[in-house]
């Protein structure tokens, strides 16, 4: 009976290490994915589902590092290196990193409603610069209203990985905003909700800490510090989980296929080339085409932005090139190519090489 | 930043649309779709006043 009731007890949450329930509402928490490149120096995303956006006097570099945090199982951090100093950080400049989560996946949230739920944000964090630095929280509008607080964080010791848990309240400063209509999160595959890492932030885009306000930008406090400050900074972050409730769980690692699964909804590329070739026809009267049907798997958010870099050619039988006239994408497909009508010679084949497709919120 | 239309598309029923825009500073295929968001940039761009081009046939 002892084994019996040790059993059912775990089964109630007693379990210290529980297995994957998603219940981290972030993606690639860890790091672990850097498809788009190993380093970045301009904006845009950098690790997989974390994109940079540096609007400041000076310059960082966002690479993937081995530099982690002992005894917690993860192997990867990114890691910011400002590379051109800013001392003087002007009203309108800021410096972050930033995820969009989509709202259909913050349904159990509750927002817009008395019972909106409290979430955690937990994460590991090592610079040599201390002091107190800010996350930004945002609610998306949808169709309703944008709602924005920073919360501070403190980096005690330098050069030190500490790990950080902030509590965001529906209610923080005593506001009502998120618990009312208006503070419903927008049940659909856009932005619904974002986290930004910042790393400076002019006045402009400075608020009250842990205050829920309408707007937009409210990005840091009059506290933050300016990671920009000097080319001798840098700034860590890895094990980043935001949670529902009211304490936070040890990071949710993912089997590394299911994580990548879920960065793939949002970006897929193709290194290689694909085509199709070796149709030639010479009638009269023409109408055939000649394409690829490129499928994308897993599906992906919506259909994608596609940027070929490579090759991006169609020939015909003279090995002329010629230019597409076929092209569809869906989230699951992209149809490109040539059709090929009137009289004469046909098109000889097509050929297209680094694809990137790109659905990101 | 400045866009054209891709050559519209034939459908089932044989009438044409267009279902993408090419963006001419990296030759991007947006797809028409008010959920991509570099679409949504080609509507605020739009909303600014602008026209998107004619496609080279």
């Amino acid at each position: 009976m002892g084994i019996l009731t040790r059993t059912i007890a775990n089964n109630l949450g007693e379990n210290p290490n529980p297995g994957a329930n998603y219940r981290n509402f972030l993606i690639n928490g860890s790091m672990v994915f850097f498809r788009r490149g190993q380093s970045f120096t301009s904006n845009g995303y950098t690790a997989d589902r974390w994109t940079m956006d540096e609007s400041t006097d000076g310059a960082v570099t966002v690479s993937q590092t081995s530099d982690v945090p002992a005894g917690i199982g993860i192997k990867n951090a990114l890691k910011i290196d400002v590379t051109t100093a800013d001392t003087s950080i002007a009203a309108n400049q800021y410096c972050g990193l930033t995820q969009f989560i989509e709202g259909q996946n913050m349904t159990k949230l509750n927002y817009g409603t008395a019972n909106a739920e409290n979430m955690m944000l937990s994460f590991w964090v090592k610079s040599n610069k201390t002091g107190i630095y800010c996350v930004r929280f945002v609610k998306e509008a949808g169709d309703e209203t944008r709602y924005e607080t920073p919360i501070e964080y403190t980096i005690n010791a330098s050069n030190t990985w500490e790990k950080k848990n902030i509590s965001l309240s529906p209610t923080a400063g005593g506001t009502a905003l998120i618990t009312a209509s208006a503070g419903a999160i927008k049940q659909n595959a856009n932005a619904g909700f974002r986290i930004q890492f910042t790393h400076a932030v002019g006045t402009d885009y400075q608020a009250t800490n842990n205050t829920w306000v309408a707007g937009s930008n409210k990005m840091g406090t009059t506290n933050s510090v300016n990671l920009l400050d000097s080319t001798s900074n840098e700034w860590y972050l890895t094990g980043v989980q935001l949670e529902m409730g009211t304490s936070t769980t040890s990071f949710e690692h993912l089997p590394e296929d299911v994580e990548l699964t879920r960065c793939q909804r949002y970006y897929q590329f193709e290194d290689g080339s694909v085509g199709n070739g070796g149709t030639s026809h010479a009638t009269p009267s023409l109408d055939f085409t000649i394409a690829v049907n490129y499928r994308l798997a897993p599906a992906m958010r919506v259909a994608p932005t596609v940027t070929i870099s490579g090759t991006n050619a169609q020939y015909n039988s003279s090995n002329v090139a010629v230019s597409a006239n076929i092209n569809t994408v869906s989230a699951t497909m992209w149809h490109y190519g040539r059709k090929q009508t009137g009289s004469g010679s046909a098109i000889y084949g097509v050929e297209y090489s680094d694809i990137k497709f790109n659905a990101e919120l | 930043m400045s866009y054209k239309y891709f050559p519209k598309q034939t459908n089932e029923d044989g009438t044409k649309e267009y279902r993408t825009v090419i963006r001419l500073s990296d030759n991007a295929i947006i797809p028409i779709d008010n959920n991509n968001t570099d679409y949504k940039e080609v509507l605020a761009w739009i909303d600014e006043g602008n026209t998107i081009s004619s496609p080279d046939e």
